[in-house]
């Protein structure tokens, strides 16, 4: 597209070729590499290859303990998945809420509410889930003081708390991608329905949360994903197993070393996150043409 | 008053979720932040010990001093490879190629960080995969230590933050219309005068919006910078934690909580101010 | 004495994979004209523009604009500029910066000089005082002249448009189509214009080249190619016509005027091509220079009218000709003049036309949007 097509063409396209291998090397290549190395019969995560094997998912033996048969491990995957769940129906609910709050109703103020909506996405995780933690202790010890102690129990550290802390920014995300959606829609389809003799709530439920599904099925894919990588907020807000997250204790195996175990755990999340990636990918592709 | 409620009950219906969420689990934990910094841990009066403290320890100085620059550096870093990454895909390859190459480069950023950094540990580290090879082509004959030196937590920077430069700069330079840059051929423009004149002041925005984002990850890191970086990264997000957490000093870390919000916001400010972008053309 | 050529395509070819786009296309532009390439929409019309601007690389073939051969020229090399069919004003620049940017791009010019340049090309496009302007303050028409601006202040040996005048609406496009004439003719520079529209290319033009599946179908003037359309093609496309399909050929009069048949109706036709006694031909027929009378006369052709579109300056008359074995209808537009006869729905009418007014070609099978609404 750049001047003519010459010849100097073939000599730039093959740098530009190269360029983008080279990125595509720098971002998958790290990967790739972990990938395979999950499948070394070798103690260590490194190379040489010293041939092909299950171990570091189904091993039992002492000195070789596959991912399936590491009880804690088994439970971070567990919890995540928990999480993951109510974190991703929480901020559905509030993405679509927000939505029709920023896309249909008039008031003063709005623009303000709008920025701020944004504020979770760019506050460091380290901070929100600082300032989240702070603020759930101070509540919690009230709540223990008026009513007893253990009131305040699931504001303490643990999966709620995990819970709350991630839905702060993941619901940012949500209505953001709700909101696109639904600005495209045409809302005399909706006055169309109630022309036809349909109530409004039955019209919204009937044309507009159907025409909103693709972003909602986007959203949700975007949400789980957010909440089962999140690392920095959850951090600070995990207490006991009951809210330990595969990031989490892989971030405390990995401070005491490298384990081809771990490599086994990346595997299984890149197969998970790659096919929800991709399901949402084409989910996006295929709404692009309704 | 009960009228005005339920003539505006439609709004109410939608406000009160969306005050609930931002209230409870930002606007007002960061209000308490903020107090709880002018608090003294141990009496409880009102100070300004905490902030005092910051300035006057040349550690926690120095150490911020060090996340700010690195941060910054790692920014411009990464707009330097994403820019032309973007271009290409966008402008340069074919619609086909396009989406596969997205794809490829978004799928890994779906992966966790914490997967993401362990990858680099398996590469970089002493008995790990790069060490491996070098020996095995004969460069050296003993085990390198790649990790824990400064220019592994920029690589691991600008790999954890590089695909939130390249989709902004991707969509800015998706709005360009081609024949602007035919037309600036046509007159007489040639790679580097279109660069500067039409294509860089088209997707300043998307520049923008991905250094802000860049910036704020970079600084706002905590994962891979002390995993890759170990004892030695001297992070300012690393101070945080430890108060909260190892010392239990909730007023030092809210006050090292509110010094790096500041700072973020006063650099975006200052970046918005010196580019003549303002906020909204950003978002 | 010859003219001096600006452009000259010789033997143009170019190839999408499979795809021919254009096919063998020469021709020549003659210095300081007004030259048209008018076809429908992908007829190749803007490759041939593309390649001659310097964005698309011709499969064979040679482009020549000043004597020199640009093949081998890149785009901001060449002398000649291009106003795009969007347009393609810089949005981030105000209305000088935009006009000074070839300029700017030459080096060697002052800027005080670039700007009085800059100036003086914006007085003669009738754009004053806006100079600071944003692009999207302008209207429609302000960006035109913004457009024609920046390409002319390079004082460009030919200026290419690529139908900017059609993202205009009507009112706006009839001015601009007659200040864009007299502009040319006021500078003297060879201007190339593409497009679709008839109308305009046969208003403004010096000559047109008519292209059509990639082949050049006729280069004339605008009134050659109304007159005297060399292909059945030209004579469907330009100008309002009757067609009537499948007649024969039943005499030939001289080499350019022969006798028709139309299901037992005789007329006579200027042969657009060589034709033989017998051959299949479609009949082109022009609905504005028909002579219609009140009445059955002694010689032309009867009908009876089956609808009238009236229209102010122009009515338009259906007719039912019901002397035809087969069943034949034609359009006929009626000046209003005094002699212009009152007519109602269901008269009967004598038509008549002279041997000018019907072109006769060898029949085509008609092919499914080929001629553009």
């Amino acid at each position: 597209m750049f001047t003519t097509k010459n010849k100097l063409k073939s000599v730039s396209y093959w740098f530009y070729y190269s360029y983008i291998v080279l990125i595509l090397l720098f971002t998958a290549g790290p990967l790739i590499v972990t990938f395979i190395l999950a499948f070394n019969n070798s103690d260590s995560a490194s190379f040489p290859w010293q041939g092909f094997t299950l171990d570091w998912f189904s091993s039992s033996t002492p000195d070789r303990v596959g991912l399936f048969n590491d009880p804690r491990m088994m439970m971070a995957v567990a919890t995540s998945i928990k999480v993951a769940v109510a974190v991703t129906v929480i901020s559905i609910v509030l993405g679509v809420n927000n939505a029709f709050l920023f896309v249909r109703e008039k008031f003063v103020g709005k623009e303000f509410l709008y920025m701020l909506m944004l504020g979770p996405l760019v506050v460091p995780g380290v901070v929100l889930g600082t300032s989240i933690l702070s603020f759930s202790h101070g509540i919690a010890n009230a709540l223990d003081n008026i009513l007893g102690a253990g009131a305040g129990t699931f504001l303490r550290p643990g999966f709620w708390l995990v819970v709350f802390g991630q839905v702060s920014f993941v619901a940012t995300t949500t209505t953001l991608v709700i909101t696109a959606r639904l600005r495209k829609f045409d809302e005399s389809l909706e006055e169309a329905a109630m022309d036809l003799g349909s109530t409004r709530t039955k019209a919204i439920m009937l044309i507009t949360l159907r025409f909103l599904v693709p972003a909602i099925v986007g959203a949700a894919i975007v949400a789980f994903l957010f909440s089962f990588e999140n690392f920095n907020t959850t951090y600070f807000l995990s207490g006991t197993t009951d809210s330990t997250t595969i990031p989490i204790i892989l971030y405390s195996r990995l401070r005491f070393g490298i384990s081809p175990e771990i490599n086994a755990v990346s595997v299984l999340l890149m197969i998970t996150t790659g096919i929800l990636g991709i399901f949402g990918f084409m989910f996006q592709k295929n709404d692009e043409t309704i | 008053m009960l009228a005005w409620f339920k003539k505006s009950r439609r709004l109410w219906i939608v406000l009160l979720p969306y005050l609930l969420w931002i209230g409870v689990l930002f606007v007002i934990p960061h209000i308490k932040l903020f107090g709880l910094s002018f608090i003294d841990y141990r009496s409880g009066d009102i100070t300004l010990k905490n902030y005092a403290k910051f300035f006057q320890s040349s550690l926690y100085r120095s150490v911020f001093l060090r996340t700010a620059m690195y941060s910054i550096i790692t920014t411009m870093l990464t707009l330097a490879i994403a820019f032309p990454t973007a271009f290409i895909i966008t402008k340069i390859l074919g619609a086909k190629m396009k989406a596969l190459l997205l794809l490829s480069i978004v799928l890994p950023y779906w992966i966790s960080e914490l997967i993401r950094t362990f990858a680099w540990m398996v590469l970089l580290r002493e008995t790990g995969v790069i060490s491996y090879l070098l020996q095995a082509v004969g460069i050296t004959t003993h085990n390198i230590e790649f990790l824990y030196r400064n220019s592994t937590i920029v690589v691991g920077l600008v790999y954890t933050s590089m695909l939130f430069m390249i989709i902004p700069i991707m969509n800015s330079l998706d709005s360009l219309d081609d024949s602007l840059i035919e037309a600036s051929y046509d007159l007489g423009g040639n790679f580097w005068s279109t660069m500067r004149e039409v294509i860089i002041p088209h997707s300043a925005p998307g520049i923008m919006v991905g250094s802000i984002m860049v910036f704020m990850l970079n600084l706002g890191n905590y994962v891979t910078v002390t995993l890759l970086g170990g004892k030695n990264s001297l992070w300012f997000t690393e101070n945080i934690y430890n108060q909260f957490i190892v010392r239990f000093n909730q007023n030092q870390g809210a006050a090292f909580g509110v010094i790096l919000l500041t700072f973020s916001v006063l650099v975006v400010w200052i970046t918005l101010k010196i580019t003549k972008q303002d906020m909204s053309g950003a978002m | 004495m010859p003219r001096e050529i600006d452009v000259s395509v010789v033997n143009l070819t170019k190839q999408f994979g499979s795809l021919t786009a254009v096919n063998n296309v020469s021709f020549d532009v003659p210095k300081g004209s007004f030259f048209s390439i008018l076809g429908p929409s992908a007829s190749g019309k803007t490759t041939v523009l593309r390649m001659i601007a310097g964005f698309e690389a011709p499969s064979s073939g040679d482009i020549f604009i000043g004597g020199k051969r640009m093949n081998d020229v890149p785009a901001n090399k060449r002398p000649c500029n291009l106003v795009f069919q969007r347009l393609a004003l810089f949005p981030m620049m105000n209305v000088i910066d935009n006009v000074t940017f070839g300029l700017r791009r030459r080096g060697g010019i002052s800027k005080s000089d670039m700007v009085k340049m800059a100036q003086d090309v914006l007085d003669r496009v009738d754009l004053k005082g806006l100079n600071q302007r944003k692009i999207s303050q302008l209207s429609g028409g302000q960006q035109q002249r913004v457009a024609l601006a920046r390409s002319l202040v390079l004082d460009p040996t030919v200026l290419l448009l690529d139908e900017p005048l059609s993202a205009l609406d009507l009112k706006l496009r009839q001015d601009m189509k007659l200040e864009l004439k007299r502009l040319q003719a006021r500078m003297g520079t060879t201007f190339m214009y593409i497009t679709h529209d008839q109308t305009i290319a046969l208003a403004m033009s010096d000559t047109i080249a008519v292209i059509n599946f990639g082949k050049l179908e006729q280069v004339a003037s605008p009134d050659e190619l109304y007159r005297r359309p060399a292909t059945h093609f030209v004579a469907s496309f330009v100008g309002e016509n009757n067609q009537w399909n499948n007649g024969r050929v039943v005499k030939l009069v001289d080499d350019n005027t022969c006798q028709v048949d139309f299901g037992g109706l005789l007329s006579v036709a200027r042969a657009g091509e060589k034709l033989a006694v017998g051959d299949n031909i479609d009949l082109f027929i022009r609905p504005e220079m028909i002579l219609l009378q009140p009445g059955r006369k002694d010689s032309g052709i009867v009908g009876k009218i089956k609808e009238i579109n009236f229209d102010g300056a122009h009515s338009l008359v259906v007719v039912d000709l019901v002397d035809s074995k087969v069943p034949l209808t034609i359009n006929v537009k009626l000046q209003h003049t005094e002699q212009t006869p009152e007519v109602a729905v269901n008269d009967i009418v004598t038509l008549s036309w002279g041997q000018a007014a019907a072109n006769a070609f060898h029949h085509v099978a008609p092919i499914a949007d080929k001629k553009e609404a």
